[in-house]
């Protein structure tokens, strides 16, 4: 009888909860997935941080981006479809300079549009675009 | 670099890691498969690729981790079928209420726990590739886990397996190992469908066929390789290779049809006959490799996956904690609670809670399949390997402070003080000296009480997979024992009891067991040390000097029955004990005791009190006394024991006889190196000392000798 009463309490009432959470866990809106190799335009973000080539890779965990430019590694956070973050430039016009780079995502067209800011003048409020590149099935 | 110079350098790196961390583990007293995940880990981008970022370019390219990732899947194919092997359905049965509903709470428990927690992260760590369904019944299934063949090395290890909180734990760990692997190959399943690999349905459909195939054709065609196996009395090499095969084709066909290849080699395993025989040679067969070799690969396949550099800023870390209380107070808490709730005493259901909250290596591969499947982020993929290092390398000392192993064995004294029985403890180091230790603890018994005899043998911690549950002690220690066990069969002993468990200290343990069971007596055998070259040194000496039981040494040198036995006595303080061994030997075996009084010269003639198995109707004819003048009493006995009339010398432990230590001068071990008559040195407890002076008076006066 103990036995019986601890496991519907322990057993069954958990059950019940987990398709409660099933259920609930369905209307919540993850980050869209962005992870993987991006091609970056020939606008300002190259240049500017001084990068070898026009190569963006995204290493995603939710929210957490990682931004593989070259090998410049940088963190940032996606907020809703957007994102911002800081890197030192390298190389370039603006070597040593922190410049801001804010993104626009949009998951549908999967491109990313956005602009670079710094107090170096060649790289102030310059835009840039990046586009998915699509893996090729093996 | 050519790619197959790359994968032997790659490999040959991955088992130095592995082998160096997991001696460290062994040493700080933790399972060696912690050192393993730590050594992966350290490989990986956390630590060489941090700190030597060219190193490990070019010791890890990315194009060759492909050869490396094939490898270790093999070695991970191979680990579970040994996994499916070991699992014996006879665990899961019998154990009562408290097994079943425990079982399946702590499963539950951490798998509701995980789903909550997925609620919170999936917005934040997943993102829309991944459908909740799928990462909340992921989540589940990784925090409800635990690492079957981690926990019952540690119940071996620790002597638990036969009391009540081994069983329980043994047979909810089994529970928990299927329901674990069936909840990932339906999550494996959903995700795959998701992805539209492969549709749900020929999912579902090959499933049911595939299980209804293994439990029926496959276990019937098994069976017949059984009793092919016990006809022939071994595995012989076309049994063995159509196992093989079979996990091959099992393998394949769960990774067809969308549910893991390694789900295939788990059922094929399972599914395995479990003769006795079959699974020992079946296993001694592929373990070493498996855990030796091919296990580090995956481990360091792992590692090179791992990044703990993604786990950044306050935010994440605070995820991190978030997945250690879920998966603690999931595991443990849940399997604790119900655990007291079905009966078991606190202390016991936190045993039980602790064991089971053990996640190791089965951790990582769920969680590499996660992470292949894309299921889990990078970052959680580190966050949770993380989990499972430190849910694993928790168990031991939180074990340790729960349920001591001291608690433990005073449980077990408290069993054997109800007996009026003689007990001996005879610890085993070489198989080949048990019978003649046995010999020993039988001639000293007492004339006239029953004997009671511990047959104990002390083993270094290994990293073995599979443990023997129907024998007990362990393989190892069994085969250890079995040449005493075959000689108290032959001599009709009755009442010897083997012990066998995991020793970092052999002396602490020895004295404790001693302690704890009660015993009277200590027997050691001698063989020669590898470091000190004294006779009563090293574990020896420790517990000569810690035992509070009688200590006898036994230097067998040769095997003869022991007609006449040589008993030197200078000092009644030292060899008095060694005069009351002589008296039960000559009551038990019958043989002649011969006293060699050795008197310094011009000292006074005073009588030999002699012992009241001595002085006994029966013993009394066959006891000589001889008396000799000597300034060097070693020289005398030295010549005694040359003259060949003796089998065994009894000496009592003192500095007369040159055997103990000697830090400062010659060490005059003579007795060892000049006569060729096994020795046998006895030391009485403190307490028994003091016993016998006053007895030894008392007969003194009673009786005196020549």
């Amino acid at each position: 009888m103990r036995s019986t009463l601890v496991y519907l309490l322990l057993v069954g009432a958990p059950l019940v909860g987990l398709s409660w959470i099933l259920r609930w866990g369905q209307d919540l809106a993850p980050p869209p997935a962005l992870g993987g190799p991006w091609a970056l335009d020939d606008g300002a973000l190259v240049p500017c941080l001084g990068l070898a080539g026009p190569q963006l890779t995204i290493e995603q965990s939710g929210q957490f981006l990682m931004l593989g430019l070259a090998e410049t590694r940088i963190a940032a956070r996606l907020h809703e479809h957007a994102f911002e973050t800081f890197a030192t430039a390298r190389a370039g016009t603006c070597e040593g300079t922190r410049l801001r780079i804010h993104g626009e995502v949009d998951p549908r067209a999967e491109t990313i549009a956005g602009w670079v800011d710094g107090a170096c003048p060649s790289c102030a409020s310059v835009p840039f675009s990046a586009r998915r590149i699509i893996a090729k099935a093996p | 670099m050519h790619a197959l110079l790359t994968l032997l350098l790659q490999i040959g790196v991955i088992l130095v890691a592995a082998r160096s961390v997991g001696a460290l583990c062994r040493v700080l007293r933790q399972p060696v498969v912690v050192g393993e995940m730590a050594a992966g880990i350290l490989l990986g981008p956390s630590l060489l690729g941090w700190v030597a970022p060219e190193l490990s370019a070019a010791l890890f390219p990315p194009e060759s981790l492909g050869h490396l990732g094939t490898v270790s899947q093999i070695g991970l194919l191979l680990f579970m079928f040994l996994v499916g092997v070991e699992f014996d359905p006879k665990l899961m049965r019998g154990r009562g209420h408290a097994a079943l509903v425990t079982s399946h709470v702590s499963i539950i428990a951490p798998f509701f726990l995980g789903s909550i927690l997925a609620l919170y992260l999936y917005p934040r760590l997943s993102d829309d590739s991944v459908e909740f369904a799928g990462f909340a019944l992921f989540m589940g299934a990784a925090m409800s886990v635990t690492a079957f063949p981690v926990l019952a090395r540690i119940l071996v290890e620790r002597n638990l397996l036969r009391t009540k909180v081994g069983a329980v734990t043994i047979a909810c760990a089994a529970v928990d190992d299927v329901t674990a692997w069936s909840i990932l190959a339906v999550v494996i399943a959903l995700v795959r469908s998701q992805a539209a690999t492969i549709p749900l349905w020929i999912t579902l459909l090959g499933t049911v066929v595939y299980v209804a195939l293994m439990l029926t054709v496959v276990r019937r065609g098994l069976g017949w390789l059984e009793r092919r196996y016990q006809t022939h009395g071994r595995l012989s090499q076309d049994v063995f290779a159509t196992l093989l095969l079979g996990l091959l084709a099992s393998a394949w066909i769960t990774e067809y049809i969308g549910i893991h290849a390694l789900f295939g080699a788990f059922c094929f395993g399972a599914v395995v006959p479990k003769d006795r025989g079959l699974v020992h040679e079946l296993t001694a067969k592929l373990e070493d490799v498996t855990i030796v070799f091919l296990l580090p690969l995956f481990f360091a396949n792992a590692g090179l996956r791992t990044s703990i550099g993604l786990i950044q800023g306050p935010e994440m870390w605070a995820f991190f904690g978030l997945i250690m209380l879920v998966a603690v107070a999931g595991k443990f808490g849940g399997s604790t609670l119900s655990a007291r709730m079905t009966g078991l005493s606190w202390r016991e259901a936190g045993a039980l809670g602790i064991l089971m909250n053990t996640r190791g290596l089965m951790e990582l591969v769920i969680l590499t399949i996660g992470l292949e499947l894309g299921v889990i982020s990078p970052a959680l993929f580190a966050m949770m390997v993380l989990m499972a290092l430190v849910t694993t390398a928790m168990t031991t000392p939180i074990l340790q402070w729960l349920y001591p192993i001291e608690l433990l064995r005073a449980n077990e004294a408290e069993e054997n003080q109800a007996s009026d029985a003689f007990v001996a403890v005879l610890p085993v180091a070489l198989p080949r000296s048990g019978p003649g230790l046995l010999r020993v603890a039988q001639a000293l018994v007492p004339p006239g009480r029953a004997s009671r005899t511990y047959a104990l043998h002390l083993h270094p911690s290994t990293n073995k997979l599979v443990t023997d549950f129907d024998s007990h002690p362990a393989p190892d220690g069994e085969a250890a024992l079995l040449p005493l066990l075959h000689a108290a069969k032959r001599h009709q002993v009755s009442d010897v009891r083997p012990m066998s468990f995991v020793s970092q200290s052999p002396s602490d343990d020895i004295v404790d067991v001693a302690r704890f069971k009660g015993a009277e007596l200590v027997v050691l055998g001698w063989h020669k040390p590898i470091v000190l070259d004294h006779v009563l040194g090293g574990v020896v000496g420790d517990v000569l000097e810690h035992a509070t039981a009688d200590v006898a040494v036994y230097i067998e040198r040769n095997f003869e029955a022991w007609q006449r036995v040589l008993v030197p006595v200078h000092t009644l303080l030292h060899d008095h004990a060694a005069l009351e061994a002589a008296g039960r030997i000559a009551v038990n075996t019958g043989a002649g005791i011969t006293i060699l009084r050795v008197l310094p010269p011009g000292a006074p003639e005073d009588p030999l009190p002699l012992p009241d198995a001595l002085a006994r109707e029966d013993v009394r004819d066959r006891v000589r006394v001889h008396e000799v003048r000597s300034a060097e009493p070693i020289d005398a006995v030295v010549d005694e024991l040359r003259g060949g009339a003796y089998q065994l010398a009894l000496l009592g432990v003192g500095p007369t006889w040159g055997l103990m230590p000697a830090f400062f001068g010659p060490r005059h071990e003579r007795l060892v190196r000049e006569t060729s008559v096994s020795l046998l040195v006895v030391r009485r407890s403190a307490r028994a000392q003091d016993l016998a002076r006053t007895t030894s008076v008392a007969a003194g006066k009673r009786s005196p000798a020549a």
